[in-house]
């Protein structure tokens, strides 16, 4: 069933006769009406028709009690089962109960102290907690006796973070039951995410019963997917309509996931505000009364900054980024057709909570006064902005492939960054230390102790939390690495057809696979082949890593005939032969890693002259060998540096003579410095 | 005080041999561990075209790759540079007490420097390993107090800013604790050559002169250090102009160098001078306090 309250009933209907009468309220309406959508920067959180299939949708009337940090809620939700089998099961996120002691699986084996705090001895105050007071179905049997908390992934069963409701009545293929839900929870001081600190700081994400995501599992089963909370997981909610009223103090400046539809002020200072936005996997919310408000508008999206005091140097930029990223992925991969965007950038003793990704709301993460030639606020924003695009409009499962949307999200960062503000300059540009977005990320891979140590495409709850750089950066390496080699065009085609496909809906990594395939088969020029299973199973689903070099340059002089030759009679005749002024030039090149590309080689002799050759890059050693009236002076291996992925891209080249400037520059450099640091150590001596 | 500046100037000026045996002797120290910087270039991505990137400047993806697979040889250069500083420190005590010697004396000439140098050697040693640990106790009542809170702070305070405020407020704080023990230190030192207190007694008037005469030794320091900290700022300045990006400009800014590096050993001499005059002529020109010292 869909609720009449997720669209915006300002149809008007007549209700006098007199014609006048029928105009005047009309004008009068209209009025009020336009000073409505001025009020709240004309904010239409509508989609008719719907993104989405819409199978799980929330109404909630919200109690916030701000000395307690505690919430009270009452609505309904609803479900709309789209698969051929019935359900006879609920299951419900129950996530703020992984703060509610220390047996939870988000917080057990974590010895007291994570994320750098020490959580041993928090007092009773500060531990967060979720619970479903009353769950019934709508004019039906109440189920609050038929819940349990389930342990799917790891059978502990001190973790409450996922709740069970079983049915009385099963809810068939294609319909919708509502139900009538009323909750209560509490944010725990920020560990990780949701959580309060100074000053009634409060973000409220994870915050209510969230429905898990019924699905056609790989087996070919259809099942709830709805796993306990981790250290290292985050979010998979399937796509719905949410209408929010939150009714707070009035001191609190809020924001929230989609528009503000209404804010109406009530006794004892409190103020009811209304929020709605549909065709999104999630809600969250945020309150400070110290939040300074920025508003923007890029087309038809309202841009709302919400940044403390300290902090507002950066709204211009947070808002250039934003709209940077709304116009580089409408162009490249496509529209972002809801009406507003929220970033909230938390203070810093609330920075557990920021650097996330929600529903059309996201978090930041800033410092005050952080110098502008360094732009970890623009690419904070860029990253969490795009994660509108993966992981939100292309669901994909953050849990079982956080590849498929960090990855994604962190190419595209680095691209919008690296556009916008120079390839090489991109994330720091500072007194003479430059460094690109792109380069970042690559290094973030490359520069791992072990890169083979693990790989990106396995569940989250098992990776090692230092494994970042599998997911995030060699993902996005390996896109780097499809994009120079595919060609910009190409790529964003690729991206575009994912995209369209995709979005509204739960891709796997196995149907980005499956679209990269069909862009290969249609493109078999491509230098990747007919298709990029190699790649990803190389790089994502396995530990391959890429290391081209070159090593040896070898110039033999050649020689006209010299020694003993037959002379034709039986004997023998010496010759004595001279360096004829020709070469026997090679070059000698190796592949290193298990991950085979094609590449050019460049080779330069001395005379100037260029050979580029094709390498199918397959052989362990491969040596070109010309006949040359001039040495090789160098060779290059990949000279356009198309393959990113190569982790050591200083051995791909080699020169006959070392580069002695630079060796220069650097001793030079060398024996300034320590003379500094002998004059430095002299200070009390 | 301008005419102990102007004193100290003339003093750096007049040691020009001692400045240049500092400077050579730095020179000596730090040229065996760059050749080695260059040899382990060489060795590593010397025949790289990448190399060349960093002839313009800085550039991330060839650092990186250089540190993740030969990160390693450094490693045995930066201990070797612990061993070289520890020399250098000790070679520093021996030329502090030839250059206060000659300063409290008169007398810029090579055999004072070398007595001096020698008599007071093994004194000095522990005027400064003193002050070295007064300075590791500062360090700790000021900042270690801080630091360790660090957490707690960011979490309570309203705003980074009042907690960046506070490490500022601090950090001058241990700062001008720093000048008050370098220049105490000098004033010690200057006691005991000047009148042949024990250590502990050159201990007690130093830090009871420099407490006394706070604000006229930091001025001293300061003004000599700024000295310093512009002929620092022009190098950055020229550097960021241009920079040693091309061959002749790696002759041109390794000369620079080398005048700056004379140029701050000069400022040093002539603080220490400054400090060292600013004791002695505090004792005469102060007739109580002279004669109760005869």
């Amino acid at each position: 069933m869909r609720s009449s309250v997720f669209t915006l009933d300002f149809v008007l209907f007549p209700c006098f006769s007199p014609f006048f009468v029928l105009m005047k309220k009309a004008l009068i309406l209209s009025l009020l009406l336009l000073g409505f959508w001025s009020a709240f920067g004309q904010c239409d959180p509508r989609f008719d028709p719907p993104k989405s299939s819409r199978p799980t949708s929330y109404v909630m009337d919200v109690q916030y009690d701000l000395a307690n940090k505690t919430v009270k809620s009452k609505g309904q939700v609803i479900f709309k089962n789209n698969s051929p089998v019935p359900v006879s099961e609920l299951r419900f996120y129950m996530y703020l109960n992984s703060f509610k002691n220390m047996e939870s699986s988000f917080l057990k084996g974590s010895g007291g102290n994570i994320f750098d705090q020490n959580i041993g001895g928090r007092g009773e105050e500060t531990w967060g907690w979720i619970k479903v007071d009353d769950i019934a179905e709508q004019n039906g049997a109440n189920l609050t006796k038929s819940m349990r908390y389930v342990q799917p992934d790891d059978d502990n069963p001190g973790d409450q973070s996922v709740l069970s409701v079983l049915l009385q009545r099963p809810v068939k293929p294609g319909e919708t039951a509502v139900f009538d839900l009323k909750f209560s929870a509490k944010l725990p001081k920020t560990i990780a995410r949701a959580g309060y600190s100074k000053d009634d700081f409060a973000l409220w994400v994870h915050w209510f019963p969230q429905i898990g995501v019924w699905q056609l599992e790989p087996n070919g089963q259809w099942a709830w997917n709805c796993h306990q909370f981790f250290r290292t997981t985050e979010f998979y909610g399937d796509f719905g309509n949410y209408d929010v009223t939150i009714t707070a103090p009035s001191q609190l400046v809020m924001g929230a996931s989609g528009c503000l539809m209404s804010e109406e002020k009530l006794p004892n200072k409190l103020t009811r505000r209304r929020f709605v936005v549909e065709d999104v996997i999630d809600f969250a919310w945020t309150a400070y009364p110290h939040y300074k408000v920025f508003e923007d508008k890029w087309q038809h999206v309202n841009i709302r900054l919400l940044i403390p005091p300290e902090h507002d140097m950066h709204a211009t930029r947070v808002i250039t980024a934003i709209k940077q990223s709304l116009e580089y992925m409408t162009e490249h991969v496509g529209p972002y057709p809801f009406a507003s965007i929220t970033i909230a950038d938390p203070p810093f003793h609330g920075l557990r909570s920021g650097m996330m990704e929600y529903p059309t709301f996201i978090t930041l993460g800033s410092f005050w006064n952080s110098p502008t030639g360094i732009r970890n606020v623009e690419s904070l924003a860029v990253h969490e902005f795009v994660h509108q695009y993966f992981m939100m409009m292309l669901a994909s499962n953050e849990k079982e492939e956080a590849w498929l949307d960090e990855g994604l999200v962190t190419y595209y960062e680095d691209r919008i960054i690296d556009h916008f503000y120079g390839q090489k300059t991109g994330y720091v540009d500072f007194h003479g230390y430059r460094m690109g977005n792109e380069e970042l990320s690559r290094n973030e891979y490359t520069g791992m102790k072990n890169p083979k140590e693990d790989y990106a495409g396995k569940p989250g709850w098992t990776f090692d939390s230092r494994h970042k750089g599998i997911i995030y950066s060699k993902t996005a390496t390996m896109l780097q690495t499809m994009q120079a080699v595919l060609g910009d065009d190409a790529m964003d085609e690729l991206m575009r057809t994912y995209f369209d496909r995709w979005k509204f809906k739960h891709p796997r990594g196995t149907d980005f696979f499956a679209v990269a395939n069909e862009f290969a088969a249609k493109n078999p020029s491509n230098a990747f082949g007919n298709n990029f299973d190699w790649l990803f199973k190389g790089v994502i689903q396995g530990t391959d890593v890429c290391d081209y070099a070159v090593s040896e340059i070898n110039n033999l002089e050649n020689y006209s005939q010299h020694g003993l030759f037959d002379d034709g009679k039986g004997g023998m005749i010496f010759k004595l032969g001279d360096t004829t002024g020709d070469f026997t030039a090679s070059v000698t090149l190796h592949r290193l890693g298990e991950l085979v590309f094609p590449l050019e080689v460049e080779i330069r002799f001395e005379d100037g002259t260029v050979k580029l050759e094709n390498w199918d890059g397959q052989v362990r050693t491969k040596i070109f060998t010309y006949q040359s009236k001039s040495k090789i002076e160098s060779v290059h291996i990949d000279p356009k540096q198309k393959i990113s992925l190569d982790i050591d891209l200083n051995n791909n080249s080699m020169t006959l003579k070392p580069q002695a400037t630079v060796l220069w520059k650097y001793t030079l450099k060398a024996v300034f410095w320590m003379q500094n640091l002998m004059q430095t150590v002299s200070f009390l001596i | 005080m301008i005419s102990i500046i102007k004193s100290a100037f003339f003093a750096g000026l007049k040691h020009w041999k001692i400045v240049l045996l500092i400077y050579l002797l730095q020179l000596l120290l730090a040229v065996p561990l760059a050749m080695q910087v260059w040899h382990v270039l060489e060795a590593s991505i010397g025949n790289s075209l990448e190399i060349n990137k960093l002839l313009p400047g800085y550039d991330h993806t060839v650092i990186s790759d250089f540190l993740k697979v030969h990160g390693g040889s450094i490693t045995p250069l930066i201990g070797q540079l612990r061993w070289v500083l520890a020399i250098w420190a000790l070679a520093s005590v021996f030329i502090n007490g030839g250059l206060l010697f000659t300063l409290v004396r008169r007398s810029p000439n090579w055999l004072s420097f070398w007595t001096g140098g020698a008599t007071y050697f093994s004194r000095f040693l522990k005027i400064a390993l003193i002050f070295m640990l007064l300075l590791l106790i500062w360090t700790s009542i000021v900042l270690l107090p801080y630091l360790a809170n660090l957490q707690i702070n960011l979490e309570t305070m309203a705003s980074e800013k009042i907690v960046l405020g506070y490490f500022a407020a601090l950090l001058c704080c241990w700062f001008l604790g720093l000048i008050f023990l370098n220049n105490a230190a000098i004033v010690s030192k200057t006691a005991i050559i000047e009148q042949g207190l024990s250590t502990w007694q050159a201990l007690k008037k130093g830090l009871g002169f420099t407490l006394r005469n706070f604000v006229k030794t930091t001025s001293i320091f300061l003004i000599f250090s700024a000295l310093q900290m512009a002929t620092v700022a022009a190098y950055w300045w020229l550097e960021g102009r241009s920079g040693m990006v091309t061959e002749g400009l790696v002759i041109v800014f390794f000369l620079v160098q080398q005048l700056l590096v004379l140029m701050r050993v000069t400022g040093r001499v002539m603080m220490v001078a400054g400090v060292s005059e600013c004791y002695t002529t505090g004792q005469t020109v102060n007739p109580s306090r002279s004669a109760a010292q005869t």
